[in-house]
């Protein structure tokens, strides 16, 4: 069996912080650092094979083994509800789900949702919503969106939005109150079931490795 | 032939279920044949059950998600029926419907489907073909144990699957921890979830706060270990019954596994809970390295079967042979010689079916070609045959095209037939 670890890292605002752990883990670092497309970068020095890939695929490339290891935000996880080894919480890349509504519209969402009993939400979390709404015996309407869901409120499509956000800057930019927090998202370490037996040694080592520069 | 789509019509079939194909079905058979083998020579007797049980039976002994999992229908008396989830529980269900006392134990061993459902999103599967034993009412828990583990490893050993570990656990370990750390009801539940959804993060930060020390020593023990003393180390300082009963059980399994020579497949890890909720002591896992899902599971389940009417301790296993298939590298087949005759018309049919006779005696495979086939040459070499044999229509000579050997030659049939033999089987 080869000696070599395949670890997914998330491209997009969580790709910094995840490099930065692994340099403070003296993991060589210069092949990710390369100004290129690529989204399979070996590293000799390491033994890792590192893959590039969208913040929600990291957990099905997991959960299927493409991967051994991998960072994901928990926000991912909870939508994809894979079946991974949750193992380390990296305590960065924090971030909050949140639901939200235009601001001058807060009282009319209310005063709709008593009449109608129901509410329209945009989102790109559809099971993390579907599970909340369901958690408050709320009933809903949801509209999955690929991204910019900032948007639907605006053009009317739905009342509320539960997305994630970080600074709370994209939300004010466009007229957005938060109204509740579903969830605070941190990033983890995560495995894949079969990779945690047989490549144990190597997972834990690197598990440790990381362990002791997150605080 | 299969891949050219512009021919065929498509159809669709309800996710997660699939058509099986000759070329697929005949390496199963291997796999299945080698299984067999092993089973038989245990005294294991094969059961099949219906595929359709009442409902109410098959939730007899499923987790809490059972619901989920199900695929149920409506019998014509309206009472709810589901398509059986595992052959566990209709193993037991026919046990204690048909088993006398005095004939335990009792040892079945079976090849069959099971259905469990699937998120359409996940693309998965949603039926399993496993092979399984289940070995029930044998007094000596442990030693009805270590047969079923000899009998998995070897099967894994003469599958040739290299590369493989299995995991062992048990049910109580977990629930001594709990008491260990004086959890109530619902907290221990979801510990429990938590070990199930295999969020090591969660399970830290909620024992944490109960106390900072105990969780580090929980975490430690929940993780894979080939190494058993090591875990007798770390729990020196508990005393909780469960805990060292559980542990002490397992070491006397890796003991009498290792004095076999079995040993080296072995990995113990306490945070092995399976989605059946029958299970009561020993928990086992089996992992392989080209494999991201577990290729095989079982353990003891000695409650169940009392909920059919018969209070017998039992124990077994299920290999998921799909999984156990795409494992392999290589399966060595075995084939007979393979031989495309052609040149059969109306007239000389009879003939021809005879001298085909003539060659299937011998454990020669024959496909007899009555077709206008534009290039039988390729047309052969498609279908695996070994041999093209055009026949004049007068059946005096036939010629001979051995692909294998590379060589073209015309006898006359009667010498053809006399010197043909199944040479790759003997």
């Amino acid at each position: 069996m080869k000696k070599e670890i395949k670890i997914a890292i998330p491209k997009g605002y969580l790709f910094d912080q995840c490099v930065d752990i692994l340099k403070k883990a003296g993991y060589k670092i210069e092949p990710l650092m390369e100004k290129n497309r690529k989204l399979s970068i070996y590293s000799g020095e390491d033994s890792m094979q590192y893959i590039i890939s969208r913040p929600m695929d990291v957990p099905v490339y997991v959960e299927h083994g493409a991967c051994d290891i991998g960072f994901s935000g928990k926000d991912a996880l909870m939508e994809k509800e894979s079946n991974v080894y949750e193992l380390l919480d990296l305590k960065s890349g924090k971030c909050r789900i949140i639901l939200a509504t235009l601001k001058d519209r807060v009282e009319k969402v209310k005063e709709q949702y008593r009449h109608f009993g129901s509410i329209r939400v945009a989102t790109s979390y559809p099971n993390i919503a579907k599970k909340y709404f369901d958690r408050k015996g709320m009933q809903v309407e949801i509209i999955k969106l690929h991204g910019s869901v900032e948007l639907a409120p605006i053009l009317g499509i739905a009342d509320e939005i539960l997305d994630i956000t970080s600074t709370g800057k994209t939300l004010e930019e466009n007229d957005l109150m938060e109204m509740e927090e579903v969830v605070v998202s941190t990033t983890r370490l995560i495995a894949n079931i079969t990779s945690y037996r047989i490549k144990y040694d190597l997972i834990s080592n690197f598990m440790n490795k990381i362990k002791n520069v997150i605080k | 032939m299969f891949e050219n789509k512009k021919d065929n019509q498509i159809v669709k079939l309800p996710f997660g279920l699939r058509d099986i194909l000759p070329f697929e079905i005949k390496e199963r058979n291997k796999i299945k044949e080698i299984i067999g083998r092993e089973f038989k020579l245990w005294g294991y007797g094969e059961v099949y059950t219906p595929v359709i049980e009442y409902t109410k039976n098959i939730s007899i002994g499923a987790g809490k998600n059972w619901k989920d999992k199900l695929i149920n229908f409506f019998d014509v008396d309206g009472s709810p029926v589901s398509l059986r989830t595992d052959m566990t529980i209709p193993v037991a269900r026919l046990t204690g419907m048909r088993i006398k006392r005095n004939q335990l134990p009792v040892r079945f061993c079976y090849f069959a489907d099971s259905f469990r459902q699937s998120g359409i999103q996940k693309g998965m599967s949603r039926i399993y073909n496993q092979a399984g034993i289940e070995f029930i009412g044998s007094s000596s828990a442990i030693m009805a144990d270590i047969e079923i583990l000899v009998i998995l490893i070897n099967i894994l050993n003469g599958l040739n699957l290299r590369n493989y570990k299995i995991g062992l656990g048990h049910v109580e370990f977990i629930e001594g921890l709990c008491d260990w750390f004086k959890l109530d009801p619902k907290d221990r539940e979801h510990i429990k979830k938590k070990v199930v959804m295999k969020d090591f993060v969660a399970l830290e930060n909620f024992l944490s706060k109960k106390n900072k020390n105990k969780a580090e020593v929980f975490l430690k023990l929940i993780q894979p270990e080939s190494n058993i003393e090591r875990i007798s180390g770390l729990i020196s300082g508990i005393k909780e019954q469960k805990v060292i009963k559980s542990l002490d059980y397992i070491k006397e399994i890796y003991d009498i596994l290792e004095r076999l020579d079995y040993g080296g497949c072995l990995v113990t890890d306490f945070s092995i809970i399976r989605d059946f909720d029958y299970y009561t002591g020993l928990l086992f896992e089996v992992y392989h390295s080209n494999i991201a899902d577990i290729i095989g599971s079982g353990g003891r389940y000695d409650g169940l079967i009392k909920k059919f009417g018969m209070d017998v301790p039992a124990t077994g296993f299920a290999l998921d042979i799909d999984l156990t298939h795409k494992a392999m590298k290589e399966i060595d087949l075995k084939e007979s010689l393979k031989i495309l005759i052609k040149g059969g018309n109306n007239e000389n049919a009879v003939d021809l079916m005879k001298f085909a006779r003539k060659l299937r005696d011998k454990g020669i495979i024959v496909e007899l070609s009555f077709e206008d086939i534009h290039d039988p040459e390729s047309f052969a070499k498609e279908k695996n045959c070994d041999l093209l044999v055009e026949v004049e229509p007068d059946l005096n000579n036939v010629k001979i095209n051995d692909f294998k050997k590379n060589v073209k030659r015309v006898k006359e049939i009667s010498e053809f037939i006399k010197e043909i033999k199944d040479e790759k089987r003997n």
